[in-house]
């Protein structure tokens, strides 16, 4: 890391945890939304981005890990603080289930990812009758009184909320450029981009690509968990849907797969320029269901047709700052 | 046993269709023996073969002594065995450097080694000044020297290069001999060689194999085999002169 990276990340940084103090409940909600795409982004950007096995059910361990720490705080009391270890060993157990299945099998490239998408609509629809976890009725954690914190439980304001998710992505992003430099990113990068070769040049690739994608459920799994307890509700074909795994990887799409900061500035861009549109739209007292949808899509055609690698490789050239 | 890598009676084919027939041989470390034949007589199969990326329908492959059909591409490069693509296969999004890094991990116990010893090895091949160039921005001549460089990171015994030559000029032949040349003489590495290039292949050859519809048609010293006339009906051509 260079020094024009250092003092950018330190800023931002700075910026991040002082921003409770001056934001108003609405901003504060809008950079929680932020930080947990982006954080999200970041789990399934180790799986794509670092190994090049692209996920589109990443639904699939939202939902799970979602489901098994609430689960465990409705019907037993467990707070999320115990709940999230299970939930997160859940759903790497799930991913790599989920991968032995299709690396043993040379189930690969597309087949891989509709392999992944079936897998997450096969939880949604087992949930929907599942009335233990509340069915397709939904799931609800009972909410305190504005003001109070209890963080044993996860239940408080939304500051406190805030600070938890901030915590994840900072963490999730101290993680991956760890990984990056290490000798998991150097084989991750070389199965993604050729696997016959770096097969050959020693690397146990069945072993890194499972490694890869128990890791990134296992991260994708807390978002989860973060999801189910700032909601407060769970719902079968909210947090399985496929819309939900396609919003978490837009991120990284427009930010640059495959790098650091890439899934985080994707992240803070989309969540901006949606809930300005949406504002902005409601400002107007026009009735336009979607904006968001359609601000996504617009973006994803501008990005793809004029910066294929991102719009993060492209800045950082600009601001002289490491990839 | 003293040959580095014997085959047994290997057999191959797709369905029916027969790549490799009753293949045996044995190499002795420490030279450089060229497998040519014309296309289509199951060199690359047989390549793949050693190399792990394809397992024997029947017969043993043998290297050091241990068993090795079987096995996956990975064991069998930890065991001593490198090898090059007949079309290069160069890790696009990567450095020159971080390239050789994969392989060089192979071995080195961190990252940092592995660093310090893909440098050392770019510099061996000629491409220490392009080390921070993205792969993609090497010409084919680096490209090949690069796919070499890699698999010379794992620190094989045996090195398997598959038409190394294949798609140069001729002018850019002589640098890649006298590599492989230096290879087998300073570093002691056994070097078996697919080569169309008949050139590099008699410059380079203690020893030619010649393989034809998967089985082997002539073996022996260069300049002996190019006289059989089994091999110059078949792959040659009548006129040949080395």
């Amino acid at each position: 890391m260079n020094r024009r990276t250092s003092l950018w990340l330190g800023g931002l940084g700075t910026l991040l945890v002082l921003l409770p103090a001056f934001a108003d409940n609405y901003l504060l909600s809008v950079a929680t939304l932020f930080l947990y795409f982006a954080f999200a982004g970041q789990a399934w950007n180790i799986m794509m981005g670092f190994a090049g096995q692209l996920s589109l059910g990443h639904a699939l361990y939202l939902g799970a890990g979602a489901y098994a720490a609430a689960g465990l705080y409705f019907h037993f009391g467990i707070g999320p603080w115990a709940g999230l270890w299970l939930a997160a060993a859940l759903c790497a157990a799930l991913g790599a289930a989920l991968g032995a299945l299709a690396f043993r099998y040379g189930v690969a490239g597309v087949y891989f990812t509709l392999l992944t998408i079936a897998c997450a609509e096969f939880a949604r629809i087992g949930l929907d009758h599942f009335t233990w976890l509340g069915g397709s009725g939904g799931l609800f954690l009972k909410i305190v009184e504005r003001g109070d914190i209890d963080l044993a439980n996860l239940r408080g304001p939304p500051e406190m909320f805030y600070y938890v998710i901030l915590l994840l992505a900072a963490a999730a992003m101290a993680l991956s450029a760890y990984l990056l430099r290490s000798r998991a990113g150097y084989y991750w990068q070389a199965i993604r981009e050729d696997e016959d070769a770096a097969q050959a040049l020693g690397i146990h690739t069945f072993r890194w690509k499972m490694f890869a994608t128990s890791l990134s459920a296992a991260m994708t799994g807390l978002a989860g968990v973060f999801s189910a307890f700032y909601y407060g509700n769970l719902f079968p074909e909210q947090i399985f849907g496929i819309h939900r795994s396609v919003e978490i990887i837009l991120g990284p799409i427009i930010g640059g797969i495959g790098t650091i900061f890439g899934p985080i500035l994707g992240a803070a861009l989309l969540t901006a320029l949606a809930e300005g549109a949406s504002e902005i739209v409601a400002a107007l007292g026009w009735e336009v269901p979607g904006v968001k949808q359609m601000i996504y899509g617009v973006v994803l055609l501008i990005v793809i047709v004029f910066l294929p690698q991102g719009i993060w490789p492209a800045l950082a050239r600009k601001l002289r700052v490491k990839k | 046993m003293n040959s580095l890598l014997q085959l047994e009676r290997v057999n191959k084919s797709f369905r029916g269709l027969g790549a490799v027939a009753e293949v045996s041989f044995e190499i002795e470390a420490g030279g450089i023996v060229a497998l040519i034949g014309p296309n289509g007589a199951g060199k690359t199969t047989l390549f793949n073969m050693i190399a792990g990326a394809l397992a024997p329908d029947s017969g043993a492959i043998w290297f050091d002594g241990v068993r090795i059909d079987g096995l996956r591409p990975d064991q069998i490069c930890a065991r001593g065995i490198g090898r090059t693509f007949q079309v290069v296969k160069p890790f696009a999004g990567l450095s020159v450097l971080d390239n050789v890094v994969v392989g060089a991990l192979q071995r080195a116990r961190s990252v940092n080694d592995a660093r310090r010893s893909a440098a050392e090895i770019l510099d061996k091949v000629g491409l220490g000044a392009k080390r921070e160039l993205a792969a993609t921005a090497l010409t084919l001549q680096d490209r090949k020297l690069l796919e070499i460089a890699r698999a010379l990171a794992t620190r094989p015994r045996l090195l398997l290069l598959d038409e190394a030559l294949a798609g140069l000029r001729p002018a850019e032949y002589d640098r890649l001999i006298v590599l492989f040349y230096e290879l087998q003489r300073s570093d002691g590495i056994t070097i078996l060689l697919v080569e169309h290039v008949m050139r590099a292949v008699m410059a380079l050859a203690q020893e030619i194999i010649v393989l034809h519809h998967g089985d082997i048609l002539a073996r022996g010293a260069p300049d002996q085999v190019v006289k059989e006339p089994a091999v110059l009906e078949c792959y040659l051509g009548e006129d040949f002169e080395s």
